[in-house]
C-alpha cells in the first residue's frame, strides 16, 4: 500500500531528525515554546468537544446501556492488534507481544469477535502501546508539545506515531468501503467519550487552567508509558520535583527575576 | 476486679492502683507513638477507613466527605505539599499568604476530590509494593481494582518522614504526579499575576465549588 509506505518512510525520516535531540530525559511537562498558538487549537478543540462531541457522547450514555459500551469499548479495542503486537516486539518485548497474540485469538473466537473480554479473566490484560511510544523506547525524544486539531495532545513524535497507528491499524482494510471505516470510528470516538464524561468534567472542575492541566498530564502520562517499558527500578524525577529546599537555595543565590 | 479492689482497698492501695493505670496508660500512648506505621501501613490504613464510607449508604455525601477530609488530612502533609506544589514561588508568599494558600489549596483538593464521592463504584485498592526513592522518601505503589468495569489504575504515593510519621506528599495517578501538575498551573499564573492573583483565583474556583466554566478564549498574543 502506497500510502503505508510512505507514512513508514515519513516515520523514519522523523526518527532520523528527532534522535538528534534523543537521550533519557526525566518528563518536562512545562515546556511548550508553541504555547501561542497550541492555546488556539486547544480551545478550538475544547469548543468543538463542548458543542459537538460531549452532547454527542452524553446522548449516547443516556441511551446505550453500560455493558454495551463496555462491550463496543472492548471490540474496539480488541481491533487494536494489529497495532500493539508489532509495538511489542519493536520494543523487545516478545513476552508481551505473545500475551496479546493469544488475548486477540481467545477474545475474538471465544469473547463474540471481541466483544467480551474473556482473556482479561485469564489474567491477559489488556495492553495499551502504540508507534509513538515505540520511538520513544528507541530514545526519540517527544519534541514540544503540540496540540493537533480534533485529535489533541500530542508532540511531533506522538503525531508521527499517530500516522503510524492509523496506517498499521485496522481500518486501512475498509479504504474500499470508507463508510465503514467513517461510522465505526465514528461509534468508537463517541462511545470512548461517553465513557469519560465525568472524568472530564471533574478535570475541568479542578483546574485553574485546564489548558496547563492537560499539557502537563499528557506530557507525564505518556512519558510513564514509555519508561514503564525501559525500567523496572526508580524512574527518573522531573528536576526538582520533590526539593523542598529549592525556595532556600533561590534565597541564598539572590537570583530575583 | 473493681470489687475485689473495693474488698480489700484502702486509700493507700487504690492510689498505687490508679498510679499504675496511670503509668500503663502512659507507656502505652508512648510506646504507640514509638511504633512507626511503614509506609505501606499509612496507604493502607487509608484505604481501609475511605473504602467503608464510600460504601456506607446510610451517610450522606457531605457527612461522607466531612469523614473523608479528617482521615485524609492527617495522612497527607498539606504543608510540605505546599511548598512542592509552589516550589520556587513560595518566597514571593508573605507567612499570611502562604497560610492562607496553603488551607485554600487544601480546601481545593477536597472540592475536588469530592465530586469523586458519588461516582464510587465498589473499587478496591491494593497495595503492591514499596519503593525506596531520593531523599529519603518511600513510594508505596497500589492499584485501583474497578472489577471488570474499565481497566484498573495505577496509583502511587510517595510519602517523606516528618518527626518520625510517614505522611503522604504526593499522589500519582497513572504517571500524573498531583505536585508536578500543580506546579505547571500555578506556576504561570503567580508569574503574571503574583501570589494575590492565585489566592484570589483559587477562592473563586473553591467558592464555585461545583459549577463549570467554559475555556475561556486565548487571548491575543498571549
Amino acid at each position: 500500500m502506497p500510502l503505508r509506505t510512505a507514512l513508514r518512510t515519513a516515520a523514519v525520516f522523523a526518527a532520523i531528525l528527532l534522535s538528534a535531540c534523543a537521550g533519557r530525559q526525566p518528563p518536562q511537562p512545562d515546556y511548550d515554546p508553541w504555547e501561542p498558538l497550541n492555546r488556539k487549537v486547544f480551545w478550538f478543540n475544547d469548543r468543538l468537544d463542548n458543542y459537538v462531541l460531549e452532547p454527542v457522547a452524553r446522548g449516547w450514555d443516556y441511551v446505550i446501556p453500560d455493558a454495551v459500551q463496555r462491550a463496543l469499548s472492548n471490540f474496539f479495542n480488541n481491533l487494536r492488534f494489529p497495532i500493539i503486537f508489532p509495538n511489542d516486539l519493536l520494543q523487545g518485548k516478545p513476552h508481551k507481544a505473545a500475551e496479546e497474540w493469544a488475548r486477540f485469538q481467545v477474545n475474538t473466537f471465544l469473547g463474540g469477535a471481541g466483544f467480551f473480554d474473556v482473556a482479561a479473566r485469564f489474567g491477559l490484560e489488556p495492553q495499551d502501546e502504540d508507534w509513538g511510544q515505540t520511538f520513544g523506547v528507541w530514545n526519540i525524544s517527544p519534541g514540544p508539545y503540540l496540540v493537533l486539531p480534533v485529535f489533541g495532545p500530542s508532540s511531533p513524535r506522538d503525531a508521527v506515531g499517530l500516522a503510524c497507528d492509523a496506517a498499521s491499524g485496522f481500518y486501512i482494510y475498509f479504504t474500499a468501503f470508507p463508510w465503514v471505516s467513517t461510522g465505526a470510528t465514528g461509534i468508537n470516538v463517541v462511545n470512548e467519550r461517553s465513557r469519560q464524561l465525568d472524568t472530564v468534567r471533574n478535570a475541568k472542575a479542578a483546574s485553574l487552567d485546564f489548558y496547563v492541566f492537560v499539557r502537563n498530564a499528557y506530557v507525564q502520562h505518556r512519558w510513564k508509558q514509555v519508561n514503564d517499558a525501559v525500567s523496572g527500578g526508580t524512574p527518573l524525577e522531573q528536576e526538582d520535583l520533590y526539593n523542598e529546599e529549592i525556595y532556600e537555595n533561590y534565597l541564598e543565590h539572590g537570583d530575583t527575576p | 476486679m473493681k470489687r475485689s479492689m473495693r474488698t480489700t482497698s484502702s486509700t493507700a492501695t487504690r492510689r498505687s492502683a490508679w498510679a499504675a493505670i496511670a503509668l500503663a496508660l502512659a507507656l502505652a500512648s508512648g510506646a504507640a507513638r514509638a511504633e512507626e506505621r511503614t509506609p505501606s501501613q499509612v496507604v493502607d490504613g487509608l484505604a481501609n477507613q475511605v473504602v467503608p464510607i464510600l460504601q456506607d449508604k446510610s451517610l450522606t455525601t457531605d457527612q461522607k466527605r466531612e469523614r473523608i477530609e479528617q482521615i485524609a488530612y492527617q495522612a497527607i502533609d498539606f504543608n510540605t505539599l505546599s511548598k512542592l506544589v509552589l516550589a520556587r514561588n513560595w518566597t514571593k508568599f508573605s507567612p499570611a499568604q502562604q497560610a492562607e494558600f496553603e488551607s485554600e489549596f487544601k480546601r481545593h483538593l477536597s472540592v475536588t476530590y469530592s465530586h469523586n464521592i458519588e461516582n464510587y463504584n465498589n473499587e478496591r485498592v491494593q497495595i503492591l509494593s514499596e519503593r525506596k526513592e531520593n531523599r529519603g522518601d518511600v513510594t508505596v505503589q497500589t492499584k485501583i481494582l474497578r472489577g471488570g468495569h474499565s481497566a484498573d489504575v495505577v496509583v502511587d504515593y510517595r510519602l517523606r518522614e516528618r518527626d518520625g510519621q510517614w505522611k503522604i506528599i504526593d499522589i500519582i495517578v497513572e504517571g500524573v504526579s498531583l505536585v508536578s501538575n500543580f506546579r505547571s498551573q500555578f506556576q504561570d499564573i503567580v508569574a503574571n499575576g503574583g501570589p494575590d492573583r492565585l489566592l484570589t483565583l483559587l477562592k473563586e474556583k473553591n467558592a464555585s465549588g461545583e459549577t463549570l466554566v467554559p475555556t475561556p478564549p486565548p487571548q491575543s498574543g498571549g
